[in-house]
């Protein structure tokens, strides 16, 4: 008897791979062979027991936790271990799995019997709510929402009645752990994922029927996210439990499973790639360790720390380096792609990108690119991120042993694309997305140290990335996630937004040194610690002190004579604004490209041997930094600007209001022939002025387009010199 | 400036005092963590002067040309009454547009420095929208509370009587007290005065829980009120 269950699974794989129902026990029972293998498996699992149990304490908790999961199915806990065996296909892995699950229970079955029956309770909590959710779905909308929220509270009402932190702990770890609790919960969770992924193996379709209910019901969420905050808080009101303790960020608002927009907005790349984090993660970590592995697009990953990872990113938990490797972060990418509800390419355009591949070359390629110009930004960047990242696994092809075929083997299924286009996409890469860099993500400082660097260009880089980071916890809030943690992130991100405004402001100042001079001093006596910013600045940034001055000298002091010629004047800046931006606008695809890839330093490490292009790459890069730069401070000045004009209009309008009557008849009272003369020649001279102004504005533009140039050699001589 | 103290401050404050005598216990662990920190948020119509405000408190500087703040957090150390506490001021935006923004930051504050122009009615009159907005938020009529009339200055440009805020303070519950960003006057005193009530408020209501103080708290609160 013993030894012939596992030869009973080994003959006949089939059978049990098949009842992949949840109900499929009865099933199980017509086939007499099987209906005898519980039984025998549990005295196998006791002989193992015997023999295995120091080995396997650790996982005692956890196989507590995973065998309640399955009972669920029969809802009778003591068929638990019997269920099991026949739900699973019969891999010599989850062979082994198994058994030892059957070990542990039976070896701690007094500690296990309480954590099981908690489990098991609220399994079938999760049972009912899936349940409940699988009718909801028929109904209307509203009754869906109502019935939710009873399920919430019963859940809640359960998991605490019944005393259970241990769901608690495990949000509160996600979401404020450390990397000591990390570690443990990574034990904790391991056997969560564990018995998830078995039932996924074992309930491959119904779950996935299950998940796209779910991923419908996220939608709607997300349309009565207002309802919901309203419903949602006072629930946890009553219960007197913080509300995101049951009902975690990552449970309300996932980030797999939800159309690639979405995700981006929740999980986002604060560097404005339109990037959800994980696949930014995931690309950053391969391209760092995994080009020239043997693994890459090959190994299958640890299922446990997959699942750990995915949870991780769900919940915006940080990831450490021990949680990934090569495999992992290949079958995250892949995990993430094919849960998407939509294909990469958009259910519209999919069929069209199909065709393209049939088209003749010349042709193909403007077509190609022509759609691809259609793709909203987020599949643009993603697919770009892809391909981009996938042309350089191939490109290395020679160590890694990975051709375009291995990855379309691995990938094709998730992106759900043919291998012709796939190969097109690949080896056209660097044509099709000219301006997607894979850049490694740099998040957003948690405090900015003392060695902050002063160019107003990291300043800003820096404070963008901030106010992105500041917009997503404003949203977050917006949809109920209320936390004292995040009351506090919030908090922080603002003050650091803060700190980054005064010193990127203390930086512009100090580059005009004469129409602010006298604030900048009564501002260095009491922040010494900002002075040696200002001395750097003003030796790195070189084109800005001879544009500002000039520029604010020549709008300023035809304002100051004649008030009335402000109005003549003010019509003339947008204008003048106008141009600037009109200059600006040429560089932008450049500027994008910038923004995506800031620092050339780390493309020099990544590269160590720089060739022609990588050269002229390097040098359009630090252009563009410079442009960005001088961008960011017109746009600046442009603002300052704007604001004095609607403030002298309503001053120009307030007297005209005031005096408007007299002040026209008086006028023309007046009209003496010294008056008509003096009006002449101020207006010639106002022509004059203009005329002047409109040339200097010229030499400005063109000495600093000059500056930028020369600056741009210097980096480079000292990067050729450093490399 | 001027200014009619807050009748429930001070016995207030003597309470925080007697339960720091009666609980030294608490006492000693205070200094071992990281300093109290109060949370304050600056409120009131645009171009009242809340940034000027927090901006002299801050670092002694004021700032002539306005720029809208959207919003901006600062923290700072200061001595509070021999106790060294940290402070961080949230300096919201007067304008309309970021009023989604600042709720979220409404929820958090732990103290309000209600900011009015004496030269501006509007402003004033604002004044009492966001009182009803913070007691919205808050829902809690004995938030600590400053009703801050600046531009204390510009005296003779007063265009919103001295006896009006002072009306509408007291019917408030609430000091009054007037300022200017320009002469630092009183600036100091807003904010410490305001840290004082969130000081003596969060005694009350450490005490609140700690079941042996309770009773004694409810009769002292009903003094005050009285």
């Amino acid at each position: 008897m013993d030894f012939e269950s596992p030869d009973v699974e080994k003959d006949f794989p089939g059978l049990y791979a098949s009842e992949s129902g949840r109900k499929s026990n009865e099933s199980d029972f017509s086939d007499g062979a099987e209906h005898e293998k519980p039984s025998k498996k549990d005295l196998l699992g006791r002989r193992k027991d015997k023999k295995e149990s120091k080995k396997d304490r650790g996982y005692a908790a956890l196989e507590g936790e995973s065998s309640p999961e399955e009972d669920t199915d029969t809802k009778s806990p003591s068929k638990s271990k019997k269920t099991k065996s026949f739900k699973f296909p019969t891999k010599s892995k989850e062979k082994r799995e198994k058994s030892r699950d059957k070990e542990k229970v039976l070896e701690d079955a007094i500690k296990q019997k309480e954590l099981s029956e908690k489990e098991k309770k609220k399994e079938r909590e999760r049972e009912k709510e899936r349940e409940k959710e699988r009718e909801k779905e028929k109904k209307e909308k509203e009754k869906r929402e109502k019935l939710r929220e009873k399920d919430k509270i019963k859940r809640t009402a359960m998991v605490y009645s019944v005393g259970s932190r241990v769901r608690v702990m495990h949000h509160l770890r996600s979401v404020f752990a450390k990397e000591k609790e990390e570690k443990a919960k990574f034990k904790l969770e391991s056997k969560e994922k564990l018995k998830d992924e078995k039932k996924e193996k074992g309930k491959d379709k119904e779950k996935e029927k299950v998940k796209e209910k779910e991923k419908e019901k996220v939608k709607e969420k997300d349309k009565d996210k207002k309802d919901k905050k309203l419903t949602k808080v006072p629930s946890t009101v009553t219960s007197g439990i913080p509300f995101e303790e049951i009902f975690t960020l990552g449970v309300a608002l996932p980030i797999f499973g939800v159309p690639l927009q979405q995700s981006v907005e929740r999980s986002r790349c604060h560097d404005d790639t339109s990037l959800p984090l994980v696949v930014r993660d995931s690309i950053d970590y391969l391209q760092a360790n995994g080009i020239k592995s043997t693994q890459i697009y090959r190994s299958e990953p640890d299922k446990i720390k997959l699942q750990q990872l995915k949870k991780l990113f769900t919940d915006r938990g940080p990831t450490f380096p021990y949680h990934w490797d090569v495999p992992v972060a290949c079958a995250m990418l892949k995990n993430f792609i094919s849960e998407l509800p939509d294909s990469i390419l958009t259910q519209e355009l999919h069929g069209q990108f199909e065709q393209v591949t049939a088209i003749a070359e010349p042709q193909r390629e403007t077509t190609m690119l022509a759609l691809i110009g259609k793709l909203p930004a987020p599949n643009y960047s993603l697919l770009g991120w892809l391909m981009r990242h996938f042309e350089c696994v191939v490109a290395n092809e020679q160590i890694n042993h990975v051709n375009i075929q291995t990855i379309a083997t691995n990938m094709g299924p998730a992106l759900n694309m043919s291998l012709n286009l796939l190969t097109y996409f690949i080896s056209k890469a660097e044509k099709l997305f000219p301006d997607v860099h894979l850049s490694k993500y740099v998040p957003p400082l948690a405090s900015i140290p003392a060695d902050f660097p002063d160019s107003a260009q990291a300043i800003s880089l820096e404070l963008h990335k901030q106010e992105s980071l500041l917009n997503q916890i404003h949203a977050e809030m917006h949809a109920g996630f209320i936390t004292p943690a995040r009351d506090q992130q919030l908090w922080e991100a603002q003050r650091i937004v803060t700190q980054l405004k005064r010193k990127l402001r203390s930086v512009q100042k100090s580059v005009e040194p004469h129409s602010l001079q006298q604030h900048q001093i009564s501002v260095d006596e009491k922040q010494p610690d900002e002075e040696p910013i200002r001395r750097l600045s003003q030796s790195q940034p070189q084109p800005q002190p001879k544009s500002t001055t000039p520029q604010d000298t020549d709008t300023k002091t035809p304002n100051e004579p004649l008030p009335n010629q402000e109005v003549k004047e003010s019509p003339n800046d947008p204008t003048f604004e106008a141009e600037f931006e009109d200059n600006f606008d040429n560089f932008k695809p450049e500027k994008e490209v910038s923004e995506q890839e800031p620092p050339p330093a780390e493309s020099i490490k990544e590269k160590p041997k720089l060739t022609e292009k990588e050269l002229k790459v390097l040098r359009l890069e630090l252009e563009n930094a410079e442009y960005l730069q001088l961008k960011s401070l017109l746009q600046a000045k442009i603002n300052s600007e704007q604001f004095e004009i609607v403030k002298l209009r309503s001053a120009v309008a307030l007297k005209n209001k005031q005096e408007g009557s007299q002040c026209t008849k008086d006028s023309k009272e007046c009209n003496s022939q010294d008056e008509q003369e003096l009006r002449q020649k101020l207006i010639k001279e106002n022509a004059l002025l203009e005329q002047k102004r409109l040339n200097l504005i010229n030499q400005i533009f063109q000495e600093r387009v000059a500056c930028i140039q020369l600056k741009i050699e210097l980096a480079m001589k000292e990067i050729l010199s450093k490399s | 400036m001027l200014e009619t103290p807050n009748p429930s401050t001070n016995p207030r404050n003597l309470y925080t005092w007697c339960a720091c005598l009666v609980s030294p216990a608490k006492m000693s662990k205070k200094p071992a963590a990281q300093p109290t920190l109060h949370k304050v948020i600056m409120v009131g119509s645009g171009g009242v002067g809340k940034s000027a405000l927090t901006l002299q408190f801050m670092y002694d500087e004021f700032v002539e040309d306005y720029e809208p703040t959207k919003a901006d957090s600062y923290r700072k150390k200061v001595v509070l009454d021999g106790e060294e506490v940290q402070i961080d001021i949230l300096d919201t935006a007067g304008q309309e547009d970021y009023a989604a923004i600042r709720d979220n930051y409404f929820r958090s504050g732990e103290g309000f420095l209600c900011v009015f122009s004496i030269t501006e009615p509007e402003s004033f009159d604002a004044t009492q929208e966001f009182r009803e907005q913070i007691l919205r938020v808050k829902n809690d009529e004995n938030i600590p509370f400053l009703l801050v009339g600046n531009k204390s200055d510009l005296a003779d440009k007063r265009r919103v009587p001295l006896d009006t805020c002072r009306e509408r303070a007291q019917h408030w519950q609430v000091p009054y007290v007037e300022t200017s960003a320009k002469t630092r006057d009183n600036v100091d005193k807003v904010f410490f005065d305001l840290m004082r009530e969130i000081r003596s408020r969060k005694s009350d209501d450490s005490r609140a829980t700690n079941g042996d103080v309770k009773k004694k708290k409810g009769k002292k609160m009903k003094c005050s009120i009285l």
